[in-house]
């Protein structure tokens, strides 16, 4: 059992006791910092980011819909936007980390619903191309 | 503490413990997991329908590609509320809810993957 040190934000609840593993009071006592787990998620961030210009692009200069012309690639570039966006938001978390005493800065609601919601527009997107405009 | 302030998915219950970041990472990490997995559906059925030539079977590459975009789509909205439950459960102190999500992907790719099995076989006889 961990001992609150005062001006260090206390971990677990207020008995003192850790329900995420049975030794997880001692571990959190021997490294007070997150370690590299921030970074994984920044590469995780990164990666995303990645897969959705990826996808941009395809969509872009891959597909030929017979929808309009310009159809594939104004919905390209929207996904495109979407992963710069992503790509950005990821290198705004990371910076955020790095500023010195920041390291356990995660992200809230607001830095992850844009994605999760422009990824559904896309997938919606995509079912409406599929549905009728199938190549 | 003002910079401590975080953005908590529902508003600070007294009884409320900050978690461990790590867990916190933890959980964020698999949100943008499943945001991968949803876009690799969607790219897929994208693929499938759009750019495989099409089966003697009309309709044979939405049968296929459909499900895949839908699930993607549906990947991308829950996991977003898988993630705001995670936290609220490990803000708690509760254990971490359960969630079908992975279950469902699982049974729907495999009821793709076994569509489209049949129709390359089918595919395969007609010619």
């Amino acid at each position: 059992m961990s001992a609150h040190v005062p001006g260090r934000r206390r971990y677990g609840p207020p008995d003192g006791s850790f329900p995420y593993g049975p030794n997880a009071d001692r571990f959190l006592e021997e490294s007070p910092t997150p370690g590299l787990a921030g970074e994984r998620t920044d590469l995780a961030w990164n990666r995303s980011g990645l897969a959705l210009l990826a996808c941009g692009i395809a969509v872009a200069k891959g597909l030929k819909f017979p929808v309009t012309e310009p159809a594939h690639a104004v919905i390209g570039v929207i996904i495109l936007v979407l992963g710069v966006f992503t790509w950005s938001m990821g290198h705004w978390e990371a910076r955020k980390r790095r500023r010195n005493g920041h390291d356990r800065e995660v992200a809230g609601f607001s830095d992850l619903a844009p994605v999760a919601y422009g990824t559904a527009a896309v997938g919606v997107a995509a079912f409406v191309l599929a549905l009728f405009f199938p190549g | 503490m003002a910079d401590e302030q975080q953005e908590h998915p529902e508003p600070v219950e007294p009884d409320d413990y900050e978690p461990d970041p790590r867990f916190s990472f933890a959980n964020e990490r698999t949100f943008l997991a499943w945001m991968r997995t949803a876009l690799g559906l969607i790219t897929a059925g994208l693929a499938i329908t759009q750019l495989l030539p099409p089966f003697d079977m009309p309709g044979g590459r939405r049968l296929i590609g459909l499900p895949l975009i839908a699930m993607g789509t549906v990947i991308a909205v829950v996991s977003l509320r898988n993630w705001t439950a995670n936290e609220r459960a490990m803000r708690r102190g509760l254990p971490l809810p359960r969630s079908p999500l992975a279950r469902i992907t699982a049974v729907v790719v495999t009821i793709v993957a076994v569509i489209g099995v049949i129709l390359v076989i089918v595919e395969g006889r007609g010619s």
